[in-house]
């Protein structure tokens, strides 16, 4: 009996040094007060998942990326974007003027075959990404500026990151997720890269696989359908706010339905729980279902806007054609093009009126940086304006056929390039084409194979085979929201002016290079949005890409789960729910 | 019986090895590789590019990767895939398997529409219900499978809604399948295929349809049936002993032959129903550039053909007796 | 593809082809479907050809203020609704109004009415892209810009789909006519030259057959549809496509082609043809291709459907016509990409594919009756 109390006190001593991380009850809309534990989320998922390894996964939606839900080092909290301390027992202790950090991790947590969690996993994780023989896609995320991060051990549950320079997204690199060293070391061990990449392909049997996070494999048949279990041991250091273990969920499946219509009808038709709405069609369809009777769903349509952006390039860089390249580099020109994009027609049209108009890199679902932004000029559609700056150029006159032609006669014409089986951007492509016809400005869209065009855009040199690109960028931060290879001069997607030494070509785009590394380093949030705002006007000003309009971002789900955001959490950043909180009602 | 498989082997290395030098090429001609959208990913360095390109090869010239290739192949090794980071036929195998199940499906269910409307057309030829089959036969053979597909799976959709009825809707199994029993597994498949299986059937049930009313017509003028006739054989018989067996005798000769074509031929449904079967991830393949992957179904593919028309040559054999295998 | 291909050559008698021609006639006469099909085909061949003339508006016009996106088919008065008496047709002009609730983007119809006319000027065009012209069969005219008749409603970006099912036309049925015809040439000649040279030539050709047949179909075209630049002309890249169609296709016939000629090349009259001394030209065109009429006619009225199906999967797959240019595959393939939105919202853009539907079952009544009327075997 005395026995039986003092290992019930033990356990009790070790559960309280590993304090567990509690989820605040205010990231959920729907509190889970009975305890409803058990069932399975139902998703869908357009193609085939590749693979189960971690170090050589390159998609979107993967099998690696639904088990390292649920891991690192610090997570965003959705309701002011700042970071908390996840897999860390605390906030870091910063030193060396913001460039060395120094993490405790958190005690008590475990991968799902029960090993602990410690240090080695998080060293050996970093080892093998930056392994350029593997090929990993996170490879890049462990360099600033080509300089490498690096992380020591101090001790079993203490690790050192030292950054070659300051960076607001330290954070956010730190919070990588740790995978098993006994497993992926001891591979690496003894076989080094090659020994990595044979490991969990699709044909290891799931027993095998070990997970961090929340979700571990239990089943997968290629082509149709990925079964994942929870992680028994996951719970003991995940809480909701009343102390019970997470996620309330048993089971998470992902669905292969092979593309967009297929998911809907599968979501419509009740055998998934959720799905992804494009459009005031799916949204027209979904409603109609729910009104017809035939399916209990929660829709709601304009959370937010999409985390993406749709733009136009002019390639600056055309030794062979000096009048498109004089033009191409001439502010008036753009600011003209910008006057012709009808962003309004491209909405309603395009987006079946449910978007947003868009005229910075910044995706308008970043508000804080967009609001400081506020005073920097944007080029709205007007058509009378931009015949106006055509005019100073020197297009005044107009042909027989009402295209504008220059003094020698040579009409104002250029090519326009999109990716073909892209139905929006050809759309968008369309309208800014044909709305061009109105001032007289004759542009050639053609819709080309996505290699071949991007070959081209992303080609360096005096004389790039492009004149106008459109194309769209997903993904980016919401702690510093522009691009690293986009806004800076020299780099891979500064698409318009990328010559072979890699310099600046106006003042501006000096300027804008110098605000990116310098909101970069800034790690007081206030401080560096204004710096953003600098940067934006200067964009604003120099127009070297005309942004136009993105999709809205609605959610849609059905009535037997429960646990989703708060109306005002959800985006499209942080999504519509976190899976912890998620509960079969 | 065994000389003529060897000849037909040795035959048929040149096809194989054109095959394979045809598509191999013709992948390399395309503009970009399986690389090229990692040059638009805004987390991906130059040095990066430059180390996967080593990693996959894809920085020598294309002969060299053929004759690698080519080299492997002949040891059974069909190469990686560059998505799946996988042996290609490992990955190639399930998927030409579960296509074939939903092939024969479709080809069972195809036979036994077309071979009585066939004969029926043959019977009572010109009749107004020869040609009432004729025109509901030809107006479903001129939907586009993916148009008729999404047509039939908007009914299943409402059909569901009104009966409550568990139908499914794509896929290949549902979402208990793990935990049914192998008879029930069997079941939850066949249910899974039978929509799709039905809908392929269906919208091309014309061609044979047409070839049997054809050869029955061609047979039944024939010396022999007529001879029969005279002879008092019952109607019954005439059409279906002397009939019948004489005119699918160029049919069942073909069925070897159908083997890569049917593969191929439910692609558009496989898409539309979300079925796991070879052509959604031969798209993906053809999308991404994953050149082994294709390579190797190529491959593949020709080897079945070649297989298809031994069986064919078999066939004919055995079914008609003037025919030998030498 | 999918057709009903005899599967051997016909056998016909060449010496007496003129009045066998004249027999398959009078048999073709006394098949009324086949009569149905062939005509009906006539007559969507004249609409092709006229399509500019037919169709009331350009075929890439729209409006960005004025927003027609899926505009429902308006129907056409022709009584006065105030007198009751008859008047000029007309269709009102509809506004238009994104209904948050549902979703549905709402097209009501205004108190404005235009007034049809026939014969009027508008859009201009040039017929076989030759003779220039401004008149259509009928339209709103020019007074109202906003003022149009939608007969089978609008498409995703609010341009008239009728007129763009009519201009569509010319694309989807000579694209399979074109390619049946390129395919054929290039078969009878392969298929001769294997039967005639035989060696090497027959060889390789056989063996290339076999390739082409080894590889499915539908991939071995996206594949080489992507070594070809996309940035190319539009039409150019419909000629292209064309090319790829006929280049898989012709393996088949190729292979008929030469077993028919190996076994004609033992038949007197070829012998007699060479004992007198002709080239070996002269007697493949002359005496033996000639023996494979009939089988040609037959197969090429029943592969052109299959490669009108073959090019709208094509569409499908988004290799097809590229804008502004359409075909009617690629405006069901618009239609399926809505999903079902386009059968409970706008059931109207499915129309082109029951174009597509209906032209396949004319070729395959066509086919069949030819079939049947060149056959002796099979005459009534």
């Amino acid at each position: 009996m005395k026995k039986a109390l003092f290992v019930a006190l033990a356990l009790a001593a070790t559960s309280a040094s590993a304090a567990p991380f509690v989820y605040p009850a205010a990231w959920t809309a729907e509190q889970n007060t009975a305890n409803k534990r058990g069932g399975e989320l139902r998703l869908g998922v357009l193609s085939d998942f590749k693979t189960i390894n971690p170090f050589t996964s390159a998609e979107a939606d993967s099998i690696p990326g639904t088990m390292d839900n649920g891991t690192g080092l610090f997570t965003q909290d959705p309701r002011n974007d700042e970071f908390l301390p996840y897999m860390a027992d605390a906030k870091p202790v910063v030193s060396n003027s913001g460039k060395r950090f120094v993490v405790k991790i958190r005690q008590g947590m475990k991968f799902s075959d029960g090993q602990a969690i410690t240090a080695d996993d998080w060293i050996t994780t970093w080892k093998i990404h930056t392994d350029d023989k593997v090929g990993s896609n996170s490879y890049d995320s462990f360099f600033l500026n080509d300089k490498p991060i690096t992380i020591k051990k101090l001790d079993n549950y203490t690790l050192q990151f030292d950054f070659p320079q300051v960076s607001s997204g330290a954070y956010e690199r730190m919070s990588f997720a740790p995978w098993p060293d006994h497993v992926f070391g001891k591979a690496y061990r003894e076989g080094g890269a090659e020994a990595v990449k044979k490991l969990w392909t699709l044909g290891t049997p799931a027993s095998q696989i070990v997970s961090p996070g929340m979700w571990v494999l239990e089943s997968f048949r290629a082509g149709e359908r990925s079964v994942f279990a929870k992680n028994p041991n996951w719970g003991d250091w995940n809480k909701d706010s009343r102390g019970n273990a997470l996620p309330y969920l048993d089971k998470l499946s992902y669905r292969v339905t092979g593309d967009a219509n297929a998911s809907l009808a599968a979501f419509l038709a009740g055998q998934i729980d959720t799905v992804g709405m494009r459009n005031a069609d799916d949204l027209a369809q979904t409603k109609r279902a729910i009104d017809g009777g035939s399916l209990k769903a929660t829709l709601i349509p304009n959370v937010s806007p999409q985390a993406q952006s749709s733009w136009m390039t002019f390639n600056w860089n055309k030794a062979s054609n000096p009048t498109l390249q004089k033009l191409f580099r001439d502010v008036r020109f753009r600011r003209a093009m910008s006057h012709i994009a009808n962003r309004k027609a491209m909405v309603d049209l395009a987006l079946g009126g449910l978007g947003t108009e868009t005229y910075f890199s910044v995706y308008p679902i970043f508000s804080q940086q967009i609001a400081a932004g506020a005073s920097a000029p944007k080029y709205s559609y007007n058509l009378a304006q931009a015949s106006k700056l055509l005019a100073q150029i020197g297009y005044t006159k107009k042909n027989a056929q009402g295209y504008l032609v220059d003094k020698a006669g040579k009409v104002l014409e250029f090519n326009l390039s999109t990716n073909a089986g892209n139905t929006t951007r050809e759309q968008l492509g369309r309208i800014f084409a044909d709305e061009a016809k109105k001032v007289g400005v004759k542009v050639n869209f053609t819709p080309i194979d996505f290699n071949n065009l991007v070959g081209q855009l992303t080609s360096k040199g005096e004389d790039r085979p492009f004149d106008a690109i459109l194309l769209g960028l997903s993904g980016g931060s919401n702690v510093w929201s522009f691009g690293a290879n986009v806004t800076p001069c020299g780099t891979n997607l500064h698409s318009y002016n990328n010559p072979t030494n890699g310099k600046c070509l106006t003042a501006q785009e000096s300027l804008m290079t110098k605000l990116y590394y310098q909101g970069d380093a800034e790690l007081d949030d206030a401080k560096r949005r204004a710096i953003g705002g600098q940067l934006m006007k200067a964009e604003g000003e120099l127009q070297p890409v005309i942004y136009l309009v993105g999709g809205n971002y609605h959610v849609a789900y059905n009535e037997r789960i429960g646990g989703e955001y708060p109306r005002a959490l959800m985006n499209a950043y942080y999504l519509q729910r976190d899976q912890a909180l998620t509960f079969v009602k | 019986m065994i000389p003529f498989l060897l000849r037909r082997l040795v035959q048929s290395i040149p096809t194989l090895l054109l095959a394979s030098l045809l598509i191999f090429f013709v992948i390399q001609l395309a503009p970009g590789d399986f690389l090229t959208p990692a040059k638009l990913n805004p987390n991906i360095s130059s040095e990066q590019l430059a180390a996967l390109e080593r990693n996959f090869g894809l920085d020598r010239p294309a002969w060299q990767q053929y004759l690698f290739w080519m080299g492997n192949m002949f040891q059974g090794n069909f190469g990686l895939s560059f998505q799946y980071q996988q042996p290609v036929l490992d990955i190639i195998w399930p998927r030409i398997l579960n296509s074939l199940y939903l092939a024969l499906m479709s080809l069972i269910l195809f036979y036994s529409i077309a071979i009585p409307l066939g004969v029926y057309g043959a019977v009572r030829q010109n009749s107004p219900g020869d040609n009432a089959v004729n025109i509901v036969l030809y107006f479903l053979l001129g939907f586009p499978s993916f148009f008729l597909a999404l047509i039939v799976i908007y009914f299943i959709l409402q059909l569901r809604n009104a009966t409550g009825l568990d139908i499914p809707i794509g896929g290949m199994t549902s979402n208990n399948f793990e935990e049914l029993s192998p008879f029930g597994q069997l079941l939850d498949i066949l249910k899974h295929l039978i929509i799709p299986a039905l809908v392929l059937a269906i919208s091309d049930a014309a061609g044979l349809t047409r070839v049997i009313r054809g050869q029955m017509l061609e047979v039944m003028r024939s010396d022999y049936v007529r001879t029969a006739r005279a002879k008092g054989v019952s109607e019954h018989t005439a059409i279906w002993k002397h009939t019948f067996r004489n005119a699918i005798l160029p049919i069942v000769a073909g069925i070897g032959s159908l083997l890569p074509a049917l593969i191929s031929g439910v692609g558009f449904l496989e898409v539309v129903f979300a079925y796991p079967g070879i052509t959604p991830m031969l798209l993906t393949a053809i999308g991404t550039q994953d050149l082994y992957l294709i390579a190797g179904f190529t491959v593949i593919t020709t080897v079945l053909l070649i297989i298809g028309n031994v069986i064919s040559d078999i066939l004919l054999a055995v079914v008609d007796p003037r025919v030998k295998v030498s | 593809m999918t057709t009903t291909l005899p599967d051997r050559p016909l056998k016909s008698a060449p010496a007496r082809s003129q009045s066998q021609f004249g027999v398959a006639w009078s048999q073709f006469r006394k098949n009324r479907l086949a009569k149905i099909g062939g005509f009906m085909l006539i007559l969507l061949y004249t609409l092709a050809l006229f399509a500019p003339f037919i169709a009331p508006d350009g075929l890439s016009n729209y409006s960005t203020s004025n927003i027609t996106r899926f505009h429902p088919p308006t129907p056409i008065s022709i009584r006065d609704p105030q007198t009751g008496g008859l008047t000029r047709p007309f269709v009102y002009q509809y506004g238009q109004k994104l209904n948050m609730d549902t979703f549905v983007n709402e097209y009501k119809p205004t108190t404005t009415r235009c007034p049809i006319y026939f014969g009027v000027r508008g859009d201009e065009y040039r017929v076989l892209g030759l003779f220039p012209g401004t008149l259509h069969l009928f339209g709103t005219g020019t007074e109202n810009p906003n003022c149009k008749v939608y007969l089978f409603g609008g498409e995703a970006l609010g341009r008239d789909l009728f007129t763009r099912t009519i201009y569509a036309s010319q694309i989807s049925l000579t694209i399979g006519v074109g390619a049946v015809l390129i395919s054929t040439v290039i078969g009878l000649l392969m298929g001769a030259m294997a039967a005639f040279f035989g060696g090497v030539a027959d060889t390789l050709i056989m063996r290339l057959v076999e390739v082409l047949a080894a590889i499915p179909s539908l991939f071995l075209l996206i594949l080489l549809r992507s070594v070809f630049p996309q940035d190319i002309n539009p039409i150019f890249a419909l000629y292209m496509i064309l090319g790829l169609l006929a280049f898989i296709g012709w393996g088949g016939l190729a292979r008929v082609v030469r077993g028919q000629m190996l076994s004609v090349r033992e038949q007197d009259f070829v012998s007699a043809a060479q004992a007198l001394g002709a080239g070996n030209g002269r007697i493949m065109w002359r005496h033996m291709l000639p023996t494979m009429t009939t089988y040609i006619i037959v197969t090429l009225s029943l592969s052109i459907p299959g490669y009108i199906l073959l090019e709208s999967g094509l569409s499908f797959l988004g290799i097809g016509a590229v804008e502004p240019y359409v075909s009617w595959g690629g405006l069901l393939s618009q239609a399926q990409e809505g999903g079902f939105a386009s059968i409970t919202q706008r059931p109207w853009v499915l129309i082109p594919g029951f174009f597509i539907v209906f032209t396949v079952m004319c070729y395959q009544l066509l086919g069949d009756g030819l079939r049947d009327a060149f056959d002796p075997r099979k005459r009534q």
